[in-house]
């Protein structure tokens, strides 16, 4: 987990005759800062209203396959002879465009304070789209035509929260006629890998040196297992057979989870489920397949809420979907592999009506019959070298003695004709009237 | 090893080196190898040992074995030689 603090660059005025800004660096620094910029409404004539727009916030700084957890928009500012009133709030734009409930709900006063801004439904996806154009807008509205009016700015900043994925292998070595296979290959540090084979007689199975064989668990039949994993802050639990959305009263939040299955087949996946809320402004929503859906929630207007998520299945915002009875969706024809599918019941600003929860089950159907054997590696921390070998006398596992401490080969490579060829069959690989000498 | 010699009526034992002059004036050294039980096999392709006075080329094929933790690049090494990936 690791944070960052983005900082402005550069303003604009909405009236460069009346809107002044002086020493403007001394705002392109984060909320820690002591000295400050000068934002002036020159106008005495009339009490007129014009804004400064702090924006160039240094959204490369964060690294472009970040998974930002969190972020939070600030000002450090105090103002002299400026309106207070709640109208002359700063909030978020997109260029000369409101973002939508981002009003700080304090206004400045004279003392120097941190003001951080709502976020609302606005997303980290969204905020760093809108680039250069994101930015703060001060209004400066003079509390009477007779006095200079200030906003100084100290600074602003985003604050946020990311983890850099880090990504493991997960190799595969068989000198046996069984097929083996594994559900990723190149998986996220912390999840999990399935590895299958049709069959476990006779072959021996290491990973990382370990003799994992037993571990192989046998599965048959026609259906499937799956997992649910809670995302943010509130979650599903099983209840009756049923996953329950645990917002139930709660505005303002998203229930999110994510279903995840390793398919041996392609399959069929059907959620069974209820979705008995306030219509059209609480309502679930199932992601595509292997898409995520957001943790943030979907705020209302007079319509219904707005689903700011790209991408999705089914959202429950009708009346066909809004039922107190059992409804099906339907992902057909899931292909073999690892896959998930994100559940979320969102909640706007306010009220709520009927079961306010969203209750679902998954039953996962193989397009055919299947037998085949499973080992899992959980929470998978670094790379896994699984040598699948002839069991009783083929599967030898070779070490090596490095810095005095010996090490697994994942893999030997024999020259052959001017290429390196990786070899499978430890048992032939050393020629026995030929001397080996190491080089570094 | 050494040899028991007779040189001008006396007798010397355990004599395992003789050093002669040369023309040239330095020392030319003869060793008792007798002994030595080394063959072609065991001695490096490549190379040569004199055995019980007999010079014999060595056949032991020699093979480079390495270690790393990338696979290995195709410039590295020569026909025959291993690479260890850890």
């Amino acid at each position: 987990m690791a944070t960052i603090r983005l900082v402005p660059s550069t303003y604009a005025v909405s009236n460069s005759s009346y809107a002044k800004v002086t020493d403007a660096s001394n705002m392109y620094h984060n909320t820690d800062n002591t000295t400050h910029a000068t934002l002036q409404n020159t106008r005495n004539s009339t009490r007129n209203t014009y804004y400064v727009y702090i924006r160039g916030f240094n959204f490369d700084s964060v690294p472009s396959d970040a998974i930002v957890s969190s972020f939070t928009v600030k000002i450090k500012a105090n103002e002299s002879y400026m309106s207070t009133s709640s109208s002359y709030r700063p909030s978020l734009y997109h260029g000369t465009t409101a973002i939508s409930n981002t009003t700080v709900t304090s206004s400045l006063s004279t003392s120097v304070t941190t003001l951080t801004f709502p976020t609302g439904s606005l997303t980290w996806d969204t905020i760093k789209g809108y680039g250069a154009n994101f930015g703060i807008r001060v209004p400066m509205r003079r509390s009477s035509t007779s006095y200079s009016s200030y906003v100084y700015v100290y600074g602003a900043e985003i604050e946020v929260t990311y983890t850099v994925p880090v990504y493991h292998s997960v190799t595969i070595t068989n000198s046996t006629s069984a097929t083996v296979t594994a559900s990723d290959s190149n998986p996220l540090e912390g999840t999990d890998v399935t590895i299958m084979s049709d069959t476990i007689s006779g072959i021996a199975v290491t990973d990382n040196g370990t003799d994992v064989t037993s571990q192989f668990v046998h599965h048959s039949g026609t259906t499937g297992e799956y997992t649910i994993e809670n995302r943010g802050s509130y979650g599903f639990a099983l209840s009756d057979g049923y996953y329950v959305s645990q917002n139930k009263g709660v505005d303002k939040t998203a229930a999110v989870c994510r279903v995840s299955f390793v398919l041996p087949v392609a399959s069929t996946v059907t959620f069974t489920y209820i979705n008995y809320a306030e219509q059209g402004y609480d309502f679930g929503v199932f992601g595509n397949l292997d898409t995520e859906l957001s943790t943030n929630y979907y705020s209302a207007g007079s319509s219904g809420a707005t689903i700011t998520d790209n991408s999705y299945k089914l959202a429950c915002n009708t009346s066909t979907h809004n039922q107190s009875t059992t409804q099906t969706l339907t992902y057909s024809n899931v292909s073999a592999g690892e896959h998930y599918i994100d559940v979320k019941y969102s909640k706007d600003d306010a009220s709520a009506d009927n079961n306010d929860t969203l209750q679902f089950k998954v039953a996962i159907t193989y397009n055919e019959a299947v037998s085949y054997y499973a080992y899992t590696i959980t929470n998978i921390q670094a790379d896994h070298a699984i040598i699948v070998s002839p069991s009783g006398g083929g599967g030898e596992q070779m070490y090596v003695k490095v810095n005095g401490a010996w090490v697994a080969v994942t893999a030997v490579y024999k020259k052959v004709n001017g290429s390196w060829v990786q070899q499978s069959n430890l048992s032939s690989l050393f020629n026995t009237s030929t001397k080996y000498v190491l080089r570094s | 090893m050494a040899q028991s010699i007779s040189l001008w009526g006396a007798t010397y034992s355990n004599v395992p080196a003789i050093l002669l002059p040369t023309s040239g004036g330095g020392t030319a050294r003869f060793d008792d190898t007798t002994d030595a039980t080394a063959d072609a096999t065991v001695i490096n392709s490549g190379s040569s040992a004199y055995v019980n006075g007999v010079k014999v080329s060595g056949s032991q094929v020699i093979q480079v074995y390495r270690t790393g933790s990338t696979t290995p690049s195709s410039s590295l090494g020569n026909n025959g030689d291993l690479y260890l990936k850890v």
